[in-house]
């Protein structure tokens, strides 16, 4: 488990990493960043699904690239920071809340095509 | 122009925040999803059951975003997104505890046996997501 959390971790810097790019004069940066790294996260993990190990029906996930992209992909951001945005911009914070699991599933199936 | 407030301390001090923040939340969802997982043997039998439900993490996904939203709504919302103990808590805390890669892990495996089942518990988790949101958002007095 210690594994998975120090992959966790590198997953976590790697977002932050790619947050920073799009980051603006007020010190705060763009959801699009969060999306892409849930994205990605999601198409790595697609891609992790052939080593999937199942152990009499449980699925065990020590891979440690599914704990990278556990760190590297975010549930509570991807919802929180839409919500908070002003009340002129709710269509468009609801829109990227809907938007981000249409596209991360549409990256999972991409990864899991990878070795299918 | 450059951004006053990218500085490289400002950016390393980052860096070992959201790598502590996300040691921590993976660490936790971890154990709480390991100490909860249940044998899933109706997966090997082909039909669903409600014990293929990741009702861990999806429990923990609505928790993350019900106190991300009343940190980033009271706590943070004059702090910049470069604030050690934002990136620590948020970006790292609640980065690593919640997980949407996670999620289709486990949707992977409902699929498996059941497409509509699958679908079903992606749009409940989805909704709960959305949900605890607006309950956080209520709190915070933003939106009213």
């Amino acid at each position: 488990m210690i594994g998975m959390a120090i992959a966790g971790a590198l997953g976590a810097m790697v977002r932050y990493l790619l947050e920073l790019i799009g980051i603006n004069a007020k010190a705060n940066t763009s959801p699009w960043l969060t999306l892409l790294a849930n994205a990605i996260g999601s198409f790595l993990v697609g891609t992790a699904m052939h080593s999937l190990v199942i152990v009499n029906g449980v699925v065990v996930t020590t891979n440690e690239l599914i704990g990278f992209c556990g760190g590297l992909t975010t549930f509570s951001s991807a919802f929180a920071v839409p919500l908070l945005f002003e009340k002129r911009d709710r269509a468009y914070g609801y829109f990227l809340i809907f938007l981000t699991p249409a596209l991360c599933a549409g990256a999972f199936f991409l990864g899991l095509s990878v070795h299918n | 122009m450059r951004n006053p407030y990218v500085t490289p301390r400002a950016v390393l001090t980052g860096f070992i925040s959201v790598a502590v923040g996300g040691f921590l939340g993976s660490l936790l969802r971890g154990w709480l999803t390991r100490t909860t997982q249940t044998n899933h043997s109706s997966f090997t039998q082909g039909s669903f059951s409600w014990h293929l439900v990741p009702w861990a993490l999806l429990l923990i996904n609505a928790a993350g975003v019900y106190l991300a939203v009343l940190l980033l709504g009271r706590l943070f919302a004059h702090q910049s997104y470069l604030d050690p103990t934002r990136l620590f808590l948020i970006t790292g805390f609640f980065g690593g505890l919640t997980s949407y890669s996670g999620v289709f892990v486990a949707l992977y495996a409902i699929w498996q046996v059941s497409h509509p089942a699958s679908i079903l518990v992606g749009l409940g988790g989805l909704l709960s997501g959305v949900l605890a949101g607006r309950m956080a958002l209520a709190r915070t007095g933003r939106h009213q």
